[in-house]
Formats: structure tokens, sequence, C-alpha cells
């Protein structure tokens, strides 16, 4: 199964939860697609999200698209899977293409040749 | 001045007046070689000839058909005339009046070659005037007014109008190129103004101002930067060769979402359901105004 912000699976089960892409678009000819989610058939509106995603603890970590007048691209966002609110972080990349969970820091690539590979450190508060 | 010149005196006989010409102009045939007496008519058109208009409908959709058909032959010859009239009424000037001189009754004695052309050229122009007008009727906006000029969404609507009337492929080709230079420029215009927002004008689907189904009434060749799925509904541009400036300008990709190595091209078959609009933009540096086709990329011919 591909793994990439063109192609990524669709349907996850994550302690109990059923977690899914729906309403798929591309970005236009680029081929990244985003969608709505749904948790246990509960759809989150008003966002558009890219993947894949990643789950860590009760939270789901995956890109959601912004279009802005200046830039375009995603921000990291993350699901409490108990409430289902989301979090957002700030910075607005052009791609986020999450790669791995290590020692409290999310990494992910900037462009889809992984080229350019960030983190974000996680739960700083904790 | 010149006497009445909208009028038309006599039936054509079977069709045809007695010594008529029959000329072929994109799609316009005209029997009879022009309007009666006006001294400021081209001589050749002065006779008191009777027009016949006809026009190739194509692929236009019926309400354009519907449309057209309740237009007299003399309200377009009075289009035409007015195009002519129009037209000459740049050479009321100072300039060509130390140029050409003046003739008899005192009107600018502007030469035949000259007036000849204009005329030819309004017989050109009439069928466009026609189509510019149902656009106008259908849609409610004045293209040629300070809104459907400068407001973008007033311009979409008024282009989706005239699409309706598009008859030939070169006319369509024409069209296209035309909205996306127009939409384009709207778009850096309202950026320049500030203030423009255009956050809530995009669709999720990418269009600006959303999209129209329609089925294509001809035969389109596309071309798409990204991979191709199989029985699924993808986003594919009018071709623009691969360039990568043009396709992330005009296509609005990101470096990061693709490298643009890979463009496959294609052709939507007559008749195929899809849904096209302007691409919307993906911030200040990637505009979009490429004509975007939302289609099954299995209906896709590829070569």
């Amino acid at each position: 199964m591909k793994n990439n912000p063109y192609l990524f699976p669709l349907n996850y089960n994550f302690n109990g939860i059923s977690v899914k892409y729906t309403n798929l678009v591309e970005l236009g000819q680029s081929g990244i697609q985003i969608g709505k989610i749904s948790l246990d058939n509960y759809t989150i509106q008003n966002y558009d999200f890219g993947g894949p995603l990643i789950f860590k603890d009760n939270y789901i970590f995956l890109p959601l698209y912004k279009r802005s007048f200046f830039k375009s691209g995603f921000i990291l966002a993350f699901i409490n899977t108990k409430n289902y609110k989301v979090y957002t972080m700030e910075s607005i990349k052009p791609l986020i293409w999450l790669d791995l969970i290590e020692e409290n820091k999310i990494f992910f690539y900037e462009d889809i040749e992984k080229i350019k590979r960030t983190s974000y450190n996680l739960f700083k508060n904790n | 001045m010149f006497n009445d010149p909208t009028g038309m005196r006599g039936e054509p006989k079977d069709g045809k007046g007695p010594g008529d010409r029959e000329t072929l102009i994109e799609g316009i045939i005209l029997y009879g070689p022009g309007p009666r007496a006006s001294r400021r008519f081209p001589s050749s058109q002065e006779r008191n000839m009777v027009y016949l208009y006809k026009f190739g409908l194509g692929n236009s959709s019926k309400s354009f058909q519907d449309y057209f058909k309740k237009i007299s032959q003399n309200q377009i010859h009075t289009m035409r005339v007015n195009i002519y009239t129009g037209s000459l009424g740049s050479y009321d000037s100072g300039t060509a009046r130390a140029m050409y001189g003046l003739d008899d009754s005192g009107d600018i004695n502007i030469p035949e070659s000259i007036k000849e052309k204009l005329w030819d050229e309004s017989g050109n122009a009439v069928y466009g005037k026609i189509k510019d007008n149902f656009a106008t009727e259908a849609s409610g906006v004045d293209h040629y007014s300070i809104n459907g000029t400068f407001n973008p969404i007033a311009n979409a609507q008024w282009m989706s109008a005239r699409a309706l009337a598009v008859t030939s492929n070169g006319e369509a080709k024409r069209m296209i190129v035309q909205t996306a230079v127009q939409s384009t420029s709207s778009f850096a215009g309202g950026a320049a103004g500030g203030g423009f927002k255009f956050k809530g004008l995009v669709s999720r689907e990418g269009f600006l101002f959303g999209g129209v189904e329609t089925k294509a009434p001809f035969d389109i060749a596309i071309q798409r930067a990204g991979f191709i799925a199989e029985n699924k509904i993808q986003p594919w541009g009018l071709r623009i060769g691969s360039s990568k400036f043009a396709n992330r300008t005009f296509n609005a990709i990101l470096p990061e979402w693709n490298s643009l190595t890979n463009f496959t091209t294609g052709t939507i078959p007559k008749g195929t359901t899809f849904k096209f609009g302007i691409v919307g933009p993906q911030g200040w540096r990637y505009p979009g105004g490429n004509i975007q086709f939302n289609i099954n990329s299995t209906s896709v011919i590829k070569p």
C-alpha cells in the first residue's frame, strides 16, 4: 500500500475508533489529495485534511490544508480522539508529509521529493 | 449623412437575388452585396439589394439556438450597420479630415478600400455581437460595463453564459484562452487593488468561482501533471505544454507538490461528461487561470 500525499490508506482503526477519509479531491493537477475526516461516522466539518496520518496516544496527527491570500499549504493538526477537538500549529508549510514520531518529536517532509525534513516538539508543556 | 441604411427592400428570389454573391466569412453566408445607398458605405454596396444572413449554429446550446431563432434579418443587419458605422466613427477626426479631405456633402472622403475593409469586418463581427448579446441577456451582466470588466464574479457569470453560444472548435479555443487571460488579470487586478478576498471564491475542487458540468461538444485536447488513477475523477488542464513556469503559474502547482517531470496528454472524447472551470489560485505566486477539467481519467483517451 502506498503511503504518500498522493496515495494513502483511507480507512484506519485505532483503539476501536474507525477513522475514514471521505469526499477526497485533488489539489489541481498536483496529485496531492485532501478530504474530510470521519471518526466513528462523525465528520469534522470545515476542514480538509491531507494524508497520510499518524496515531499517537489519544491523538491523530495529520496535515490540514489551508488556503490564504499570500500562501497556500498545510499546517500540522492533531485531533483528540476522545472529544474530536482539532488543534493546529500556526506555521504554514507548502507540504506536510508525516514521517514518524520519535522521542516526543514529530518529523515530516516539506516537499514531495523528501528533500527538506522538519520536526516539531510535541507535548512540550506536559 | 446616410439614409436609413438598415432598410431592406424586396425579398430574395429562392433565397438569392439576381447577381448576388455568396461569401463564406467565418461561418456567415451572405447573399447580396450590401446595404442600400449611402455615400458613407462602400460604393460596391450602394445598391438596393437584400441581405440574407445565415449562421452555422454548430454545437451551441439549445438556449442559444432558441435565442438566435427569434432574431430577425433586419435586426442582424442593423447590428452590422451599427458595428460598421461605429468603426467608421474612428475616422471622424481632424487627422482624417486632413488626410482624406471632404466630399461634396462635407463628409470626410474616406477611401473606398478602407470602407470595404470595415464593411467586411462588420460582417465578421456581427455574429460575435449576437452571441455577446445572448450572454448579456442570459447572465444579466453587461460584459462591457465597469462591473462586467472589473468584477471577476460578474465576468465569470458572463463568460459561462457566453460559452453556451460557442459554435466552433476555433471559437472555443479562443474563448478558453480569453477566459484564462481575463480571469488571471481580474485576480491580479484585485490583488493589486488590495482587499480582494478569494478564500471563499475557490471551491474544494480548486475551481475559481466553482465549476460547470457539461458534455464535451467536441474532442478536447488536455494534459495532466499528476499521476493517473483508473476510474477516478481527476483534474486535467488545457494543454499548455511542459514549461514548469507556465504549469506552476497557470495550473497553480507548487514546487513542493509536484516536480513536473511527467506529463500525460489525452483527449476528452466528444459527448463525455465533465466539470470545467478556472484553476483557482494557491497564493499570490501561483494565481492559476488555466481551464481545469475534472473528469474520470479512464474516460480520457491517452495516446
